[in-house]
């Protein structure tokens, strides 16, 4: 549905994330580029890379490298996301805080679009973010719960490959599944 | 541009892999998931999979089932399964089943060596194995003070015995931790806890609490709270308060200690037995009563709407994990895994009393997920839930320092 609307914001939001951390760590941080599949360059700090076990492994096999890692299963749109999640954890591994962290993670999900969601989850699986694989699958669970069959077709775009008998077949078998559904 | 719109939408499923489809699905509620094996063909594979069940299980939290107790008034739960025995001519048959799936298998009991009193049926799982099996205690007709044990491991066709027992009487609402079930005689005294382990099939003591010279001074019921063995006692006299001891160190006497103290309004009822702790800090408490017009209609308190319930005799609630565990997969030995209402019914006929719908299997079921703090509910029937009343206390409890 949005994904032409999208595509200029997606140019400007691939440009924030290398600007900040340009002017904000010119000083310290060792900073890494990383390729998305759609040939954009993502340059990171060193300590958001590390975050992606993906990456981690890259470095530890190859110590002196100064490539830039290519990631061939990630997208930049859902990559930018995915690098803010991180930046915002990163603050709580140095100050553990349970309830701030959780609220930060609500916050997080809670503005995103179900299709933001649903694309970060095998960009989280692949570079093998394991706190924010959880966070997107309980969100999209939670955004799925007590909805029809007809809402969640939608929200996957997945197509009805039943016959409508064995639909029907289907829903007679638990019937009251069927019962007290939120309204879409 | 149309053209690509429609590719994105169409990549996003296939984006997602089956792995990660799993997870997200296994964290829904049973009643969600049910109706998603209409989605599409894919996701109905994936739910009725093996690795689904598995994976679903680890994460289910437990759940009340409300049921009908049969005539012969034995029955046992664990985790998946359900165990029923039927009442009347159907006496030396006893049913596994999974009520999610509307499954269940027939195992036949061999009753004549039995006394009629005195025997109870118990479902369990193997700690490591994975094996369900039924432990069967029982006094035997001419013996009647040395009881004996059988166990029946499901997909094995047959009972074994296990030598002497001690006899259980009854199991409270869940009793169930490290594999072992647990239970006490609540007489004057309590001096100690038993225990059944049913990956090395023994019989065991535990320590009970260092209540007044063991004297028990009130009504008492086990269970499992934040994974620890928990003694529940409403005190017969001032002050009336209600003590829940936990066994912080399983197995431990000198570990057992009082965590809540509640001290209520008023203690019109007699038994009392906290069944699940929720995250919110909410304990749901099941108060058991028969006096008394006050008790007739109850009230349970459910996201911010209150249900109105009603005594009805012989139920009970029971423990129960919402599972999509087949019994096909567990039962290879079986003569037959029956699956279909029809079949099924044949269960709640001599068992239905607590129902008005014969067509329901003669429970309801409530499921409380306390994963995220939040209470849901589903329940098997139109008719609004009767049964015993459970009222969700609010915390009122005070951590009482040992």
């Amino acid at each position: 549905m949005s994904s032409s609307a999208e595509n200029p914001t997606l140019t400007t939001e691939i440009t924030k994330p290398s600007t900040e951390i340009a002017t904000e760590t010119a000083q310290s941080a060792k900073k890494i580029n990383l390729k998305t599949s759609d040939d954009q360059i993502f340059e990171v700090e060193e300590s958001v890379a590390m975050e992606f076990a993906t990456v981690k492994s890259f470095f530890e096999d190859a110590p002196s490298s100064t490539d830039t890692v290519p990631l061939p299963n990630v997208p930049a749109k859902p990559f930018s996301q995915v690098i803010e999640f991180c930046k915002e954890q990163i603050k709580f591994k140095a100050n553990p805080d349970e309830t701030e962290k959780k609220k930060s993670n609500s916050e997080f999900v809670k503005e995103k679009t179900n299709e933001d969601l649903v694309e970060m989850i095998p960009v989280a699986n692949y570079l093998e973010i394991k706190d924010l694989l959880d966070v997107l699958n309980q969100a999209v669970a939670d955004r799925i719960q007590n909805r029809s069959v007809e809402y969640v077709r939608s929200f996957f775009g997945i197509d009805n490959d039943f016959t409508s008998e064995e639909e029907a077949l289907l829903r007679e078998e638990h019937a009251w599944a069927f019962e007290d559904v939120d309204e879409d | 541009m149309d053209d690509t719109k429609e590719e994105v939408a169409n990549t996003i499923v296939t984006k997602l892999s089956e792995d990660l489809m799993i997870d997200i699905l296994s964290r829904l509620p049973v009643k969600t998931i049910l109706s998603f094996m209409c989605v599409c063909k894919t996701w109905l594979r994936l739910i009725s999979d093996k690795d689904f069940a598995t994976h679903h299980l680890s994460r289910s939290p437990p759940g009340i089932l409300i049921k009908a107790l049969p005539e012969g008034g034995i029955s046992s739960i664990f985790h998946a399964f359900q165990i029923v025995q039927t009442g009347g001519e159907f006496r030396n048959v006893i049913h596994v089943c999974n009520p999610i799936l509307c499954e269940h298998i027939k195992i036949h009991v061999d009753d004549h060596k039995a006394c009629l009193y005195g025997q109870y049926f118990a479902l369990g799982c193997s700690a490591t194995g994975k094996k369900y099996k039924v432990l069967w205690t029982f006094n035997q007709n001419d013996r009647h003070r040395n009881p004996k044990a059988e166990i029946y491991t499901i997909g094995t066709g047959q009972w074994r015995s296990i030598g002497n027992s001690f006899s259980i009487e009854r199991l409270d609402f869940d009793t169930s931790l490290h594999g072992c079930i647990h239970w006490a005689r609540y007489e004057t005294s309590l001096e100690c806890i038993f225990s059944f382990d049913f990956e090395t099939e023994q019989f065991k003591r535990l320590p009970a609490p260092p209540l007044c010279d063991g004297n028990l001074d009130g009504f008492s019921r086990l269970g499992v709270l934040k994974d620890c063995l928990s003694l529940t006692v409403r005190k017969w006299d001032a002050p009336y308060e209600i003590v829940v001891w936990v066994m912080n160190e399983y197995g431990v006497q000198e570990s057992w200690s009082k965590q809540f103290l509640f001290k209520p309004d008023n203690l019109h009822f007699i038994s009392c037995e906290p069944l699940i702790l929720l995250r919110t800090g909410k304990i749901f408490i099941l108060l058991d009563e028969e006096f008394g017009d006050w008790y007739n209609v109850e009230k349970i308190i459910f996201r911010g709407r209150i249900i109105r319930c009603e005594n009805v005799e012989d139920t009970r609630a029971i423990a129960y994990t919402p599972s999509f565990v087949s019994l096909h997969h567990i039962a290879e030995g079986e003569e037959q895994v029956l699956r279909s209402n029809s079949d099924l019914t044949e269960i709640p006929k001599s068992s239905m009393r607590g129902s008005e719908d014969p067509t329901e299997k003669g429970d309801w079921i409530n499921h409380f997920s306390n994963s995220r703090g939040q209470v849901c509910f589903f329940k098997r029937s139109n008719t609004f839930l009767k049964f015993m009343r459970v009222i969700v206390m609010q915390t009122q409890f005070n951590q009482v320092k040992s």
